[in-house]
């Protein structure tokens, strides 16, 4: 007995004698990649435990480790390698790179997480793909790239933003944008002032248990911006990108008809009311248009008195004295785009640095628009002492640009105007015979369609019909339209490490944007004439001040691994407006001291808080079982004190499954993860600050006593519009990475939704703004990459994402709702458009005809036919909307050698566009002076022709009204970008003395298919035009340099 | 060393924590709704409760539009304020002829059906300022800070004002009050309107003219005489009010006299003075004006929508779209400062022959919504109804010798009197309060237009046509009430 357990002893002595004598061994190297260069700052790791050591700036290492354990390697972007220590002390290692592995690490709500672990839905962008694309507001680069995300930009101003929606559309009256977070803390300034050279990722959370620890600000989705730091242990690193080159509109607008056959279609019109509405004979009404056309019209730019003949043909010998193609004179081409950028970055042991300027200036397709912009940034994080680390990012941006109005529903902007008044009006003032009019200085002067600058009495080329006492070019030149952004964000963080596994960060995050809005109408030509011109300057300040405090936990026992993350924040913003309007002002005088009237005066400030408490757990077991859930109650002030507090759960598990024994070692089908989620979210963005209080509105007045008003009543018990959403998913990748893939199932209802419920008259208010109703977004999101080649002179990925989206209402206040176009109700989404079905035009008359459904004595149908009363055609649920069947990009990328070529593709099918910008171009003659388009040509003549264009007529008719003859299949494909390169072979570059030397030419949306032709097919969600203008195609050569 | 490493790391995140979780409980409350003025600020102030009153003359006379915050404008000249309610009751009778223009379809009578804009805006324009009124009372009952003083006064204001557009509820929208005072056609509402406010069942007219009757006897015995201005309610205005409610439902002609006289003053002589008779009926300083719209022509002013002057005024660019019967014209004697009839077109067209230049238009003018010789008026019609003739002639005389020089004092009785009085009402208030229409509804007349009128309709005595109907919109959102209503 005794000698047996002293053998057991001596046993376990030597071992251990072993092992301590294993013990206390350095091993040392170098860690470098295929090319020998060395990667300073690699990590060298000993396998299953948390020890381990940086290399430093010459890629050596050194680490205390004994025989037998295992040296993990790795460094962002190359794959890992392992290597077992045997008996020699030098153990030099290179890695080769690995694009799979460059999203290893994914920004998550308040945090990290490697891929693997991620049990939600999230899209990432990292800054290799941003930097194919040009884009001033930087999140048009999500567009195509990531499946769920749709983007749409109306209108081609440059700098302005898109609107962005995360899977389908979650809220009617309460906003639908996502939310986005900068550097951990939420964003309120102009996004256009964040310049796209400084963004290292963009993390796109989707489903609930991504967002869930944003809770009550994450219902539409949230987008986080992480821009770029330094890296420890590295030299620094300068780079300089520097892009030049010129745009076009891409589509453009529709056609339009130059004098001759405007003239000629007006005649035509004209003939027709005279003979079909007026009763003439065809030999009167010809005659009768002939003689009447210039009359109706105004003005004639041929040289005879009437220049179409009674056939509708331009009488030979006739001059063309003027033509004016408002188009060329309002729309510019090539106009340029330059962007500069300067980056230095690079660390110490213990700090890093990042620091960045970046000037941009772009002009825009209407004239004078343009945006320049200058975007700093200096990001620095430091580690004091090794349980105490500490940052500061800050940045600073500001732009100016010129943005002539383009987009809205005034009748005298860029486009409108365009539309709106045809080529036959000239741009300078001239008299009946056309020979142009000059000012005492002998100057042209411009035509403002009232007669200005000429002896009353001119019997034509004096009075325009429309858009009188106006032109377009002078208040595009003579006005002024300036926008200046400030946008200062800076933020602070300490990181204190507890103890092993528990870290407590503080961060502080303040924001002020400044947004200096300056309008000028000219006090001789224009809207502002006849109060001797306008200055109106708002000053708008928004501050914004987060402070979160954090709490993690993490540690790993065996197989089990937990992450608990207990979080307390604190957020407000305050919005500080001032507006001040003056008129009266001397020529060329145009700044408010001027101003001899104060017209208008106004300010307010207003405040936006929001407390919260939050916690996270995470577990997984041997990286094959992944469990979270996370907790979050919010207050909101947006809210009345009984309804302030939201609580907001979800939960989310994923399951690795080719780690299981049975798929370890599987060749094929390398990695499969299945995740699940399932959770609640809040939207708090309330039309409104305090939309739960009744309020007395100000500023009215009566017999000199200042008055209030109650300004209809409030619900004060609004409460949290919620989301119930759901995901599962799965990732897998074939051939060890070759193909990688997704596929998302997602179902969300949008409850307790904030709706105007209408209220019945005799209580005196007609609506209240109150949870009432409920819509559901589901649908299916594919993501599929190919590694194609990956050999050391070629390389070939492809990429193609897709989502197919539904949306539908499951609750409304009342059973049908018409709203605009669209018909609301049960099963139907929220843009389905409810508009008259055209039937066609009828041969024998030339009338245009639409449906209509016949009622019995008890309200059925039981007959449909076309009428040609536009007022009693029916209108009908067309089961077509605006929202597309499936949207999503292509990519590809391409290198052999030196060279590479990057294409970006973004699709659309299946959505529909009611385009009004067309069909207020067809028929218009009922209104003399629009625009016509030269489809009119295809009108009816005749008896006996079978067209599908009404007769042309110039009296009041519906003929181009409303209805599924101007719903157009709205699908289109997008060269969105494309950037061809070449860069400096490395031995070249070694003997300059950089590190990168890239030259490459960029195109963006330079070709476009679409099936609606004749506009810009980005009009907005809802399926409308708006006399918007175009976007642009952007060719550009540039060049970076890094040393 | 370890020691004091941690010793300075949990001082550090204390240090953090506490500053933090200090500020936590004010936090929240702090933001204050700065976008206008919520109701807990509006009740602490008199000169606040006073604005509020305020503001809802604002709204009598501005440009009605449905929606104040929406940011579209829905308002239109016809259904601008209380003053298109009464052009529209005046377009009705048959003493002044509407071209086609504004109130177009108001003159043909043609224009009551639940979906129409007139049947929208009536209801919709009253129903809103009594429930300003319901919230008034309660704010005011309910108010912390305010003194006894302050509170019976505007509680009283708010009294007659629910009551004063009860009553235009009750005329626009029934049949007369004593052919049936068991019709039921309007909901009733003494407290605010919430968010869990449903509309409530329609009330018979009984229930409907008690509560006016009550809200006013309280209301006149708490409002004052004194008044920020004349478009203000005080208690003459409230005499006047209750005075016409009185000789509606004609079941107190003591009280009635009473009342008018209580309104008046009491000396009718002295009361029907007016100096506005030939220069413009635009002036609100009148003495002869209890009540009126003010307007400055600067910042307050609605431009070119001021009916009856917008409308009436052919000498200044304005609608120019009424004229006068030239029967109706016969009625005044040629001494009569009230005859201001001319033929300025020398038109063929027999209703264009005579306008009416009584109200100048400026967008300055004062519109009169009640006159100390209306209520003269009343009192002579209060006295015939008891039986006193010689009361009733001597007022009556009081007003005619006042306008017409010549005039001498009436021999008329019994229904002869009557008829001179109400012709009296007619040559005083034309063009001002749709006096045809007012009592024809309460006597059961008809209204027969001459052959001169642009669109000749006769309205037979109790037609349905002097009433409006119900609004669609009421009956689809009100579980109390469905079509039938209608019928």
């Amino acid at each position: 007995m005794k000698v047996k357990n002293y053998y057991a002893l001596l046993v376990f002595l030597m071992f251990g004698i072993t092992s301590a004598l294993a013990q206390g061994k350095t091993v040392s190297g170098m860690v470098s990649d295929i090319s020998g260069l060395p990667l300073p700052g690699a990590s060298v790791i000993i396998k299953g435990t948390t020890t381990g050591v940086s290399a430093d700036f010459d890629g050596n290492y050194s680490i205390n480790t004994s025989q037998g354990q295992t040296l993990v390697f790795s460094f962002v972007g190359y794959a890992n390698r392992e290597i077992l220590v045997g008996t020699s002390n030098t153990i030099n290692v290179s890695l080769t790179e690995d694009t799979q592995t460059l999203d290893e690490v994914v920004v998550v709500a308040y945090g990290t997480q490697t891929k693997q672990s991620i049990v939600g839905s999230i899209g990432v962008v990292s800054s290799g793909v941003i930097e194919t694309q040009q884009v001033t507001s930087p999140l048009r680069a999500l567009q195509g790239v990531v499946p769920g995300v749709s983007i749409l930009t109306a209108g081609g101003q440059p700098g302005s933003n898109p609107s962005i929606r995360i899977r389908g559309f979650a809220s009617v009256n309460n906003s639908a944008d996502p939310l986005i977070i900068v550097d951990g803390a939420q964003f309120n300034g102009n996004i256009n002032s964040i310049s796209q050279e400084q963004i290292e990722s963009v993390s796109v959370l989707k489903d609930a248990s991504s967002s869930a620890l944003y809770g009550s600000r994450a219902a539409n989705g949230v987008i986080i911006i992480t821009t770029k730091k330094g890296t420890l242990n590295q030299a620094p690193k300068v780079t300089i990108r520097s892009q030049i080159g010129f745009s076009n509109p891409t589509v453009g607008i529709h056609n339009l008809t130059g004098p001759e056959d405007y003239l000629k279609l007006t005649w035509g019109a004209l003939r027709n009311t005279n003979q079909y509405e007026n009763g003439q004979t065809a030999v009167e009404a010809a005659q009768n248009a002939t003689n009447g056309l210039i009359d109706y019209l105004g003005y004639n730019p041929y040289s005879v008195t009437a220049p179409i003949d009674v056939n509708g043909n331009l009488v030979p010998g006739a001059n063309l004295l003027w033509q004016s193609n408002w188009e060329d004179e309002v729309l510019r081409e090539d106009y340029l785009r330059t962007n500069h950028n300067l980056s230095i970055s690079g660390g110490s042991e213990k700090s890093t640095y990042f620091l960045s300027f970046d000037y941009l200036n772009e002009e825009g397709p209407v004239l004078p628009s343009d945006f320049e912009r200058v975007a700093t940034r200096l990001n620095l994080t430091t580690q004091v002492n090794d349980w105490f680390k500490i940052g500061f990012n800050t940045s600073f941006s500001r732009s100016r640009s010129n943005n002539p109005d383009q987009t809205s529903g005034n009748t005298t902007q860029a486009i409108s105007w365009i539309y709106n008044l045809s080529s036959i009006y000239p741009i300078y003032a001239r008299d009946a015979n056309g020979v142009l009019v000059l000012d005492d200085a002998g100057e042209r002067i411009f035509d403002l369609g009232n007669g200005n600058g000429r002896l009353p009495g001119q019997p034509i080329n004096f009075t325009r019909p429309q858009l009188n006492g106006e032109h377009i070019i002078a208040s595009l030149t003579l006005g002024k339209e300036r926008r200046i952004r400030t946008n200062y964000l800076g933020s602070a963080f300490a990181e204190i490490k507890l103890f092993e596994g528990l870290t407590f960060k503080s961060s502080l995050s303040y924001e002020n944007y400044l947004f200096d809005s300056y309008s000028f109408d000219d006090d001789l030509i224009g809207a502002a004439s006849n109060v001797q011109g306008r200055v109106s300057q708002n000053r708008d300040l928004t501050t914004t001040l987060n402070a979160i405090q954090a709490l993690n936990y993490k540690n790993t026992f065996g197989k089990h691994s937990i992450s608990v993350d207990a979080i307390t924040e604190a957020y407000t913003r305050t919005d500080d407006n001032l507006l001040s309007q003056g008129t009266g002002f001397l020529p060329g005088v145009d700044n408010l001291d001027g101003a001899t009237n104060p017209e208008f005066v106004g300010g307010n400030i207003i405040s936006d808080r929001l407390n919260s408490y939050l916690g996270r757990l995470s577990y997984d077991f041997d990286k094959k079982y992944y469990l979270e859930f996370s907790a979050r109650t919010d207050g909101s002030t947006r809210f009345s004190e009984e309804k302030r507090w939201g609580n907001f759960l979800s939960a989310g598990a994923s399951w690795v499954i080719s780690n299981e024994s049975f798929l370890n070692s599987n060749n094929t089908l390398t990695y499969l993860k299945f995740r699940g989620s399932y959770g609640e979210l809040g939207n708090n963005q309330t039309p409104g600050f305090f939309p739960f209080e009744s309020l007395f509105l100000t500023g009215f007045v009566n017999e000199g006593n200042s008055g209030i008003l109650l300004d209809g009543i409030s619900d004060v018990n609004l409460e949290w519009e919620k989301i119930e959403s759901l995901n599962v998913g799965v990732d897998f990748e074939l051939f060890n990475g070759a193909l990688r893939g997704t596929v998302d199932y997602y179902d969300k209802e949008s409850v307790d939704l904030i709706l105007q419920k209408p209220l019945g008259p005799s209580l005196g208010v007609n609506q209240i703004l109150t949870n009432v109703g409920s819509i559901r977004n589901y649908g299916w999101e594919f993501s599929l990459n190919s590694t194609n080649f990956n050999t050391d002179d070629f390389t070939w990925t492809t990429g193609i994402n897709f989502s197919l989206d539904k949306n539908e209402w499951t609750k409304l206040p009342e059973e049908e709702t018409v709203s605009g176009s669209k018909l609301w109700k049960l099963g139907n989404s929220l843009f389905d458009f409810y508009i008259r079905d055209w039937a066609g035009v009828d041969p024998a008359d030339g009338r245009g005809m639409w449906y209509m459904d016949v009622l019995d004595a008890n309200g059925d149908v039981i007959d449909k036919v076309t009428t040609k009363d536009y007022d009693g055609a029916t209108r009908y649920d067309q089961d077509k909307t605006s929202i597309p069947d499936i949207q999503g990009g292509l990519t590809s990328f391409m290198k052999y050698k030196q060279f590479d070529l990057n294409v970006l593709f973004n699709f659309s099918f299946g959505a529909h566009l009611l385009d009004t910008d067309y069909s207020g171009l067809i028929n218009p003659f009922e209104t003399p002076g629009v625009s016509a388009h030269p489809d009119n040509f295809n009108a009816w003549q005749s008896p006996g022709d079978i067209t599908n264009v009404p007769l042309l007529l110039a009296s009041n008719n519906d003929h181009a009204a409303r209805s599924t003859r101007f719903l157009f299949k709205n699908d289109y494909v997008r060269l969105k970008s494309l950037t061809f390169g070449y860069n400096l072979p490395q031995s070249t570059l070694d003997r300059i003395g950089l590190s990168k030397f890239r030259l490459f030419v960029q195109a963006d949306n330079i070709w476009t298919w679409q099936s609606h032709k004749g506009i810009e097919p980005e009009q907005s969600f809802n399926g409308l035009t708006g006399n918007r203008s175009p976007l642009s195609k952007t060719i550009t050569s540039g060049v970076i340099l890094e040393f | 060393m370890k020691i004091i490493k941690n010793f300075n790391k949990s001082i550090l995140v204390l240090f953090i924590i506490s500053t933090v979780l200090s500020c936590s409980k004010d936090f929240l409350d702090e933001p204050k709704n700065t976008a206008g003025l919520p109701e807990s600020v509006v009740f602490s102030d008199r000169n606040i409760v006073q604005s509020f009153e305020s503001g809802i003359y604002d709204r009598y006379k501005g440009q009605w539009d449905n929606d104040l915050g929406d940011g579209v404008n829905n308002s239109n000249v016809d259904t601008g304020g209380l003053y298109a309610m009464y052009f529209a009751r005046t377009i009705k009778g048959n003493d002044l002829i509407q071209a086609p223009s504004w109130f177009l379809f108001d003159y043909a009578h043609e224009n009551r059906e639940p979906g129409f804009r007139r049947t929208n805006f009536t209801w919709e324009f009253n129903y809103e300022i009594i429930n300003y009124a319901n919230v008034m009372i309660r704010g005011v009952e309910n108010s912390p800070d305010l003194d006894e003083n302050t509170k019976k006064e505007f509680i009283a204001v708010g009294k007659a004002f629910r009551a004063f557009h009860y009553f235009q509820l009750a005329l626009e929208f029934a049949p007369n009050y004593n052919n049936d005072r068991s019709i039921a056609k309007l909901p009733v509402y003494t407290t605010p309107a919430t968010g869990a406010s449903e509309p409530t069942a329609p009330s018979p007219l009984s229930e409907v003219y008690n509560l006016i009757l009550t809200d006013l006897n309280e209301a006149i015995a708490d409002l004052p005489e004194e008044r920020l201005g004349k478009s203000y309610m005080r208690k003459s205005v409230a005499n006047g009010i209750l005075a016409r409610v009185l000789i509606v439902t004609q079941d107190d002609w003591e009280l009635a006299s009473s009342t008018a006289k209580a309104s008046y003053g009491g000396n009718a002589a002295a009361a029907v003075v007016s100096s506005n008779w030939g220069t413009g009926f635009d002036d609100l300083t009148d003495q002869d004006w209890l009540w009126g719209h003010f307007q400055n022509g600067s910042n307050e002013t609605n431009f070119f929508w001021l009916s009856p002057h917008a409308m009436t005024d052919h000498l200044t660019l304005s609608y120019q779209a009424t004229y006068v019967n030239t029967h109706f014209r016969d009625q005044f004697s040629d001494t009569d400062v009230r005859k201001l009839f001319f033929d300025i077109y020398g038109s063929a067209t027999p209703y264009r022959e005579f306008v009416t230049t009584k109200f100048e238009f400026t967008f300055a003018s004062d519109v009169p919504l009640m006159r100390k010789s209306e209520m003269v008026l009343i009192d002579a019609e209060a006295q015939y109804q008891l039986g006193n003739e010689d009361n009733a002639r001597s007022l009556l005389f009081a007003l005619q010798s006042a306008r017409d020089s010549n005039a001498i004092i009436s021999t008329n009785s019994g229904q002869a009197l009557l008829n001179e009085i109400l012709l009296e009402r007619r040559k005083e208030l034309y063009g001002e309060l749709g006096v045809e229409w007012f009592d024809a509804k309460r006597y059961r007349l008809a209204i027969d237009r001459d052959p001169e009128h642009r669109v000749e309709i006769d309205i037979p005595a109790d037609s349905e046509l002097l009433f409006l109907k119900i609004p669609q919109n009421e009956i689809d959102a009100n579980p109390n009430m469905d079509d039938t209503i209608n019928n």
